[in-house]
């Protein structure tokens, strides 16, 4: 057996691969069926946000940061609005402050229904990820009767909403929540808690609250390893502090703190959470108001610099802007989340097999259009 | 012991999730599906509160202008964060009366074309708050195909830019008369340029001598890149002899409404330098051209004008 | 069969002058070609059935445009794949490209002369049948293997290592689960193994549950072996959740990644002759292949009444809770019920062995399959060596001993 000399070979996974979710290339050194290496090169969705924004007014921006992380428009658009309002010293009305979690929580739900179902996809479960889209469909007729689009909304405006919510959405809102806390029971029947999805999932690529840190990884994956980092909570936004709910937290239940199963589920968790927010929400909406504060026509933030983070779906999702008095951005930083999560791939997979390299990079649940920006 | 509670666990669970799928297997009725063409998705309708029209809708689909009512402000075109939107105007004659806007508003600049490419616009719906006539709108029609092929009209040499039937143009000039003033125009264009490449040469030599700073050399850019291609076009059709030949000594934009002035973008200095090279377009050869120009609605096939625009974009 | 086909041909005054042998050779190859002629249709079926299956349950309609509820949606595809460009890589070992999916077509399609389809046709009613069918269907690893190599393609390469991999390992398994019932049947024809499962009788010889003899009612070893041959089945077969060396969300296709075209066919074609293959076999074995499972016609009244009496209980306790009630199987259960007290001609042909009652065991039990593969995920190659030598191993190892303990306690064999 000395004499058997056996080669590492490098496997170019992507950016043609059917759950590399888009155009993601990994570079594998692999030995055998284990993966020794892993180096993620990206850049194939560039699309240059950063120097788009450079050129374009602070309104004309807007747009372009829903094209960012096209699964969570509405989180990168009220992310965005509420940095440029922060340096405008704009107040908005109550109304609209309502209106824009219960869409940014009405997306984190989507987000995550597409992430619990391409991860299920990626360990080789096609029908979940069907009943995933189809409660998705829902939220995103909600989406389209109030903003007129079904991927990318430019809805959160600068100062406000575009328009005000149709009659009968509070209702159909509501509609869709008493059907959705239903079918979360579902899922876990049908994925969570099978033997073979846990099988694949746990104790599979473990991530210590330490390496996590190290990383930058933020959201649902950093919370996983059970890390109670939540803005919402740790330094509320908007007005998150006004709504009751739990940030869940890894616990291991199937195996490590930390490992794929946990990674997944703190995102079913999220869900019912962020149902509940909706919910609340949805009680405390003043039934009047104006929906867009009175902002000049022209946006000039005087001059400065301003960096902005919210939660969005995959994780902190941070603005820098740097105004010089114009009405162009001199500078526009955008902090993905998706980004810093993906980086941590070649920590946490390094010596696992190729399949469970699949499933590590369907738990961090990344969207490449944030990646490459 | 935790192998045989693994197995009974494995086999327990896995027959849960049998359940489901056999649940909605004898549940086939329930489906989800739509028969497209056959059934379509109800669209939600609403006033959005933008004008009058019931078709002033929420769903952000193709792009239309009502345009008799277009005052050609230019408004829409500015706010456009991809530039899909191009608009062709020239200065009405004192004593021309080109009518009034469903508003009552006098409309006092002549627009020749006005072009929207479906293939570029990014459905963001920022071109309609800011139209002051209510006229710029995104309907509820989102089905782009076609039956029809000659519909398409592509030629084999584009057709990997198979995009023609993409490109909507609302003119009530026909594409012969805009041929000619681009013509007649053209020189006085080409010569404004080289004047303005001149000035522009000339200010950059006094610039260097005098070291100047960067807000000295940053107004004559400005200046400069107002020629680029698509307001080259403005300019052609702003000097035929209807209008008295007052042809402007300044930048361009003097020859529109006020509100341009205010119009800060800060395009790519590329653009400026592309000018000399890729002269006037020439918005004729189109001999497949029959449609009535004069009917404002109709989405007439793409003319080379438009062509040359988005290559430019 | 192919002895009674040329007798048959023999028989006929214009052709009698060909001699026995040419007859028989000509009988031979009309039998060849029937039974591929089988594989291609079954495959069309098939993957109709599948796609509408894993629409429904996927809250979907699957094909509906070609034909009505898009029945001749597959053959459109069968059209559409033959008329595709023939592609070989440039770095492909050409020979064994070409090779390696007939390979595999051949390895299945050959099986099925040996697979009885009712008492009187089958091709071959050879004394080794089982060990026929069980050695030549895992050629099939051959082919695969072949094509994965000569593709020139890391994914391929995969694939083939994973499916060489686990072929061979569930060889083992299923083998044993085999011999289990041999033991009891004491043959391995067929035929012979069907024939041992007529008549009716407890269930499990001593609960006083009138079943008919089917092996897996025998004893609860081959009640488990059925289960375990199942499972070990649907991993020689590559389908889910052991569907490894072509997952798709890993490998990309596996060893079908570089094909496309007729050749891409070849490996669909032979994949639903395996799964039917199996479903074949879990029939014959221990479904008691072509006999009824009702002994008399009296005893398909009787059945039928109990099966609608269950159907009525399911529709009112378990559909009634959904707001919507599926009433098609109570409805097909009350109306062959009516029929069989009505025309005692119906329950007797209901009550007789014969092709019909093959090919209902067949179906259920690829829908089984397919109910396994929309609702799965796929097993790890580590998971699935655990599975096969830690869990299916032993247990079929069990089973082997357990039959041969019950058959000495019920007195079928004594020391």
């Amino acid at each position: 057996m000395g004499r058997l000399h056996a080669e590492e070979m490098i496997l170019n996974m992507g950016p043609q691969h059917p759950s590399t979710h888009g155009v993601l290339r990994l570079k594998l050194r692999t030995d055998g069926e284990i993966v020794s290496h892993i180096e993620p090169v990206i850049g194939y969705l560039h699309r240059s946000f950063e120097k788009h924004a450079e050129n374009l007014e602070y309104q004309m921006v807007t747009p372009f940061t829903g094209r960012c992380d096209y699964l969570a428009a509405m989180g990168s658009e009220h992310g965005y609005a509420m940095a440029v309002e922060k340096m405008l010293g704009i107040e908005l009305p109550e109304r609209v402050e309502y209106l824009r979690v219960i869409f940014a929580e009405l997306q984190r739900i989507a987000s995550h229904l597409v992430a619990v179902g391409t991860f299920g996809l990626d360990v080789g479960a096609i029908t979940p990820f069907i009943y995933c889209f189809r409660e998705r469909e829902l939220i995103l007729d909600l989406f389209e009767m109030a903003s007129g689009a079904r991927l990318l909304y430019n809805y959160i405006w600068i100062g406000g909403l575009a328009h005000d919510v149709p009659p009968g959405f509070v209702e159909k809102t509501y509609e869709f929540l008493d059907a959705f806390e239903k079918r979360v029971a579902e899922y876990n029947q049908i994925l969570t808690g099978n033997k073979i999805f846990i099988e694949r999932a746990a104790d599979i690529g473990v991530m210590t609250p330490e390496v996590a840190i190290n990383y930058g990884v933020t959201g649902p994956s950093l919370r996983a390893s059970g890390v109670n980092i939540d803005i919402r909570r740790t330094e509320p936004y908007s007005i998150y502090d006004r709504f009751d709910f739990d940030v869940p937290l890894g616990q291991g239940a199937m195996g490590t703190v930390g490992d794929s199963w946990d990674r997944y589920y703190m995102r079913v968790l999220e869900m019912s959470e962020s149902a509940k927010i909706v919910r609340q929400a949805l009680d405390q909406l003043p039934v009047e108001g104006d929906v867009q504060a009175a902002i000049p026509r022209r946006i000039r933030p005087p001059q400065g610099e301003i960096y902005f983070r919210s939660e969005n779906p995959r994780g902190e999702l941070g603005y820098y802007i740097v105004s010089d008095g114009k009405n162009v951005p001199l500078r526009l930083k955008m902090r993905s989340p998706a980004f810093s999560n993906l980086s941590v791939i070649n920590e946490i997979g390094q010596g696992w097999m190729i399949s469970d390299v699949i499933a590590i990079l369907g738990s961090l649940d990344i969207v490449l259009g944030e990646i490459d920006r | 012991m935790s192998y045989f509670s693994n197995i009974t666990n494995a086999i327990t669970t896995l027959v849960d999730g049998m359940k489901v799928t056999m649940g909605y297997f004898v549940r086939a009725r329930e489906h989800v599906t739509l028969q497209y063409p056959d059934e379509v998705w109800p669209i939600p309708t609403r006033n959005i509160g933008v004008g009058e029209l019931d078709s002033y809708n929420t769903i952000r689909s193709k792009l239309v202008v009502d345009f008799e009512d277009c005052i050609g402000c230019k408004a829409c075109e500015r706010a456009c964060p991809v530039d899909c939107i191009h608009i062709e105007t020239f200065k009405a004659g004192p004593e021309e009366d080109i009518g009034t806007t469903k508003n009552g508003t006098k409309i006092k600049l002549r627009v020749t074309s006005f072009t929207i490419d479906m293939s570029e616009c990014m459905f963001c719906d920022l071109c309609t708050p800011p139209c002051p006539e209510d006229c710029i709108r995104m309907t509820p029609d989102y089905q782009f195909v076609s039956n029809d092929n000659v519909k398409l009209d592509v030629t084999p040499e584009e057709r990997w830019r198979d995009r023609g039937h993409l490109i909507y143009q609302f003119s009530k000039v026909s594409p012969e008369e805009r041929a000619q003033r681009g013509a007649e125009a053209e020189k006085e264009a080409a010569a404004k340029a080289a004047a303005l490449e001149a000035k522009r040469i000339a200010a950059e030599k006094a610039a260097a001598a005098k070291a100047a700073e960067e807000a000295a050399q940053k107004e004559v850019t400005e200046e400069t890149q107002e020629v680029n291609p698509s307001q080259n076009m403005v300019e052609a059709a702003a000097a035929p002899e209807v209008t008295p030949p007052q042809a402007p000594p300044g930048p361009p934009t003097q020859a529109k409404p006020p509100v341009e002035a205010g119009m800060e973008r800060v395009d790519l200095p590329m653009e400026t330098s592309a000018v000399p090279e890729n002269p006037v377009d020439k918005p004729v050869e189109k001999p497949a051209f029959t449609e009535t120009p004069a009917e404002p609605e109709t989405s007439t096939d793409t003319n080379d004008a438009s062509k040359g625009e988005t290559e430019n974009g | 069969m192919i002895q009674l086909l040329a007798n048959w041909i023999l028989s006929f005054d214009m052709l009698s002058g060909m001699g026995a042998s040419v007859a028989w050779g000509l009988s031979l190859f009309i039998v060849a070609a029937l039974i591929f002629v089988f594989v291609a249709v079954n495959a069309i079926v098939l993957v109709y059935i599948e796609r509408k299956v894993s629409a429904f349950m996927q809250v979907r309609l699957g094909p509906m445009r070609v034909g009505k509820y898009g029945t001749l949606q597959t053959v459109a595809d069968a059209l559409k794949l033959l008329q595709k460009e023939d592609i070989i890589p440039k770095m492909a070992d050409k020979v064994l490209f070409v090779v390696g999916p007939w390979v595999i077509l051949v390895a299945s399609v050959v099986t099925f002369a040996a697979i009885p389809f009712s008492d009187t046709l089958l091709a071959a009613n050879m004394n080794i049948g089982l060990f026929y069918v069980v050695s030549i269907s895992s050629i099939v690893v051959l082919g695969i293997v072949m094509a994965g190599w000569a593709s020139n393609n890391k994914w391929s390469l995969y694939g083939a290592m994973r499916s060489a991999a686990q072929i061979i390992s569930y060889e083992i398994p299923v083998g044993i689960t085999l011999i289990a019932v041999v033991a009891v049947v004491g043959s391995l024809n067929l035929q012979t193994i069907i024939e041992a499962q007529g008549g009716t009788g407890n269930l499990f010889h001593w609960i006083p549950i009138p079943l008919p003899n089917w092996f897996i009612f025998h004893s609860p070893f081959l009640f488990m072996a059925a289960f375990v041959y199942l499972i070990g089945a649907t991993a020689e077969i590559n389908r889910v959740p052991f569907d490894i060396p072509e997952s798709e969300s890993e490998l990309v296709a596996g060893f079908m990644t570089e094909f496309s075209g007729l050749r891409w066919a070849l490996f669909f074609l032979s994949e639903y002759a395996n799964a039917t293959l199996v479903a074949f076999l879990v029939s014959i074995v221990f479904l008691g292949g072509w006999q009824s499972p009702f002994s008399s016609y009296q005893g398909t009244q009787i059945g039928f009444s109990i099966i609608t009496i269950f159907a009525l209980f399911w529709t009112i306790f378990v559909q009634g809770k959904t707001k919507r009630l599926s009433v098609y199987p109570l409805g097909l259960s009350l109306v062959i019920t009516i029929a069989a007290w009505l025309f005692p001609g119906f329950a007797i042909w209901m009550a007789s062995p014969g092709i019909f009652w093959m090919l209902m065991k067949v179906a259920g039990i690829i829908f089984l399959l397919m109910w396994f593969r929309w609702t799965f995920p796929r097993l790890r190659v580590d998971q699935l060596m655990y599975l096969s030598w830690k869990v299916i191993l032993p247990l079929s190892l069990i089973n082997l001993m357990g039959v041969a303990i019950w058959m000495w306690l019920t007195g079928e064999i004594q020391f």
